[in-house]
């Protein structure tokens, strides 16, 4: 049992974490509920309630479809890169061949990279392919970013998943293809979830490449089109609808973790205790 | 069905060999149980039958086949893992079913097979359940189902009882050795308790430091060890082994002098590798705890002073210290009131009497083909 004194400061540090992490979170959702000078007071709550800014941002530019395009291209990364992931861990998780430890250290080493450091590079890639402010392009430069990682969390469950299954498996005339997607893939679906999530979020919050790699307003991604958001004259930043637009892409993500939470946490523990 | 023969069958992880030369046959419909110590290499052999270790040379044969080079399912195998290994996600008739609808069957003639075999197993009430809702009993159960539902040449069982608890392991064995009335099937089991290996085989396989030490009936294990480590390894409680040299060598009779000045004459018929054996030799004689006979002063081989008594109700199980260096232990009837300190005095018959040659550690040759009465 803890003492009185003990849980007073387990409350009290709770409780600041808490308001750390939610401030920001919280103090847009404020903003974006005030309008013209009310933005420019420190009021922490609001007096208030002005919808006008979520009106808005969906008239003013195309954000519906930027967030069509965000889902879209986080959807379409999720997928291809857990089909691929799905594949390589196996190979790296189950099947002994040579050179896999300086594979898998390889691909550990290339999550390391900087996104600066690969821009231009991918920018003449992505070009040459003529994937150049199109979606394609998007999804295809965020396997670079989300592949490494979902590779490593998926190799190290696959690793986790007991021998004599597989060679059951095999003796029950399974091929490799049977193995991986019909007897690992149903038992590693809290790892693809986790994974999964992770790699959205990844691709749903990405900058650079998306900014980079887009030119026209239609073709641009959620936070891309929040940071180039523009007001009446080129010296105003509307601020209201920057915060209107932060917490309506905000939402969707929230909403999934919620979904998935259950998942989540027993992908985190899965293969941590006997079962 | 299922004959298998291997030949020269040499396995090695890296640099380390771990099976050295096995040569074995086991004819078709033979219940072989693999027996030996952990480490001793038993799982390796039965996972190169199964086809999941590559041979590093020789051969198998399965059905005058050779398999060496055929992948598991092509073998015609089955095994039935410690772990069971079954499927977590797929319900028991998925599970049994698995391999069938990676061929060609019929839905019906698939259906049918796992009916016969859930109903053989006694597991068709749970086809619907998933593994994680069934007792270890049952899982083992349909782990057996998922192997017979195959139609193999033959079962491969790796050590399928270990983790059960004592009562539930006594019952799966009954229900194994109903299967093998039942199936007709060569089957080849793993364990590394004795007990298994006595009731359910036909065929024993005594394994130890990759090497066979003697292949036989139970029985015949039992009565005629070849050496020292079979002796040891088959009955329980372990055989006594006793320090003993030779005083007198002739006419197939050979006297042993045995602690306390007293001497034993056995009959034995010397082996040829054996004839470095004389007068002033040292050797080993092994006796049971169950063949030690109590006894009166004058009659007696073995006297001593008792250590310890240990009750087991049916019988008691006497720690009898004959020498400085020397415990054996006995075997009486629960109904004997024997105390520690008492003296005892201990006799044998000489068919039960066993001679081991004491030169090389691990395998003492068998000195003595004594016929048992």
């Amino acid at each position: 049992m803890l003492t009185r004194k003990a849980r007073f400061f387990l409350y009290l540090g709770s409780l600041i974490i808490v308001i750390v992490s939610l401030f920001p979170f919280y103090w847009a959702v404020v903003s974006s509920l005030k309008s013209g000078s009310e933005l420019f007071r420190t009021d922490f709550f609001p007096s208030t309630f002005a919808w006008k800014n979520y009106v808005q941002i969906f008239k003013e530019q195309p954000f519906g479809r930027n967030i069509l395009n965000s889902l879209g291209v986080a959807t379409g990364t999720v997928l291809i890169c857990l089909s691929l992931a799905v594949s390589a861990a196996y190979a790296l998780g189950r099947v002994h061949f040579k050179g896999r430890s300086l594979l898998l250290m390889t691909i550990l080493s290339v999550s390391m990279f900087p996104q600066v450091a690969v821009l231009s590079g991918m920018f003449e890639l992505i070009r040459s392919l003529g994937l150049y402010n199109n979606h394609f392009g998007l999804v295809f430069s965020y396997m670079v970013l989300t592949l490494p990682f979902t590779i490593w969390i998926l190799t190290t469950f696959m690793r986790q998943l007991p021998k004599e299954i597989e060679e059951a498996a095999i003796l029950d005339g399974a091929s490799s293809a049977t193995i991986c997607f019909r007897i690992f893939l149903p038992l590693l679906w809290p790892a693809l979830v986790t994974t999964g999530l992770l790699a959205f979020i990844a691709a749903w919050n990405e900058f650079l490449f998306a900014l980079t790699f887009t030119v026209e307003s239609k073709a641009r991604t959620v936070p891309v089109a929040i940071a180039l958001m523009t007001g009446a004259s080129e010296y105003e930043l509307p601020w209201g609808n920057i915060m209107a637009a932060s917490v309506v892409v905000t939402v969707p993500l929230i909403v999934l973790v919620l979904i998935f939470q259950k998942r989540i946490v027993s992908g985190l523990t899965a293969g941590a205790v006997k079962g | 069905m299922g004959k298998v023969i291997l030949s020269n069958v040499k396995k090695s992880f890296g640099r380390v060999e771990v099976l050295h030369d096995i040569n074995l046959e086991i004819k078709k419909n033979e219940f072989t149980v693999f027996v030996g110590p952990s480490g001793c290499g038993k799982s390796t052999l039965l996972r190169l039958i199964a086809g999941l270790e590559d041979v590093t040379e020789g051969q198998i044969l399965i059905d005058d086949m050779d398999v060496t080079m055929l992948r598991p399912a092509k073998r015609k195998v089955a095994m039935v893992f410690q772990s069971y290994a079954l499927y977590p996600h797929m319900t028991v008739y998925e599970n049994m079913s698995f391999a069938l609808r990676r061929t060609k069957y019929p839905k019906e003639e698939i259906h049918r097979r796992v009916m016969d075999a859930a109903e053989v197993l006694q597991v068709t009430h749970l086809l619907d359940r998933q593994p994680k809702q069934l007792s270890g009993g049952q899982r083992q159960r349909v782990a057996i189902g998922r192997a017979i539902i195959r139609d193999p040449k033959v079962f491969l069982f790796d050590e399928p009882l270990s983790n059960l608890d004592a009562s539930l392991r006594v019952k799966m064995r009954m229900r194994i050795a109903k299967l093998k009335e039942k199936l007709n099937t060569t089957m080849i089991y793993v364990t590394h308790d004795q007990v298994e290996a006595m009731t359910l085989a036909d065929k024993i396989v005594v394994m130890n430091s990759g090497n066979i030490e003697q292949v036989g009936s139970p029985l015949e294990l039992y009565h005629h060890p070849r050496n020292k480590f079979v002796a040891g390894f088959i009955g329980s409680p372990k055989m006594n082994f006793i320090k003993v040299s030779v005083t007198a060598l002739k006419n197939d009779v050979v006297t042993l002098s045995l602690p306390h000045d007293r001497s034993l004459k056995l009959p034995v018929a010397l082996p040829k590798t054996m004839q470095d054996m004389g007068p002033g030799s040292s050797a080993e004689l092994g006796i049971r705890p169950e063949h030690l006979i109590v006894c009166d002063a004058a009659s007696s081989l073995l006297t001593g002073c008792i250590q310890t008594v240990e009750h087991l109700g049916s019988e008691l199980y006497v720690y009898v210290r004959i020498a400085d260096d020397q415990n054996i232990l006995v075997r009486v009837p629960g109904d004997k009131n024997f105390k520690v300190g008492d003296t005892l005095h201990l006799k044998a018959l000489p068919s039960d009497c066993h001679l081991f040659h004491p030169k090389s550690t691990i395998s003492f040759e068998r000195f003595s083909s004594v016929s048992h009465g």
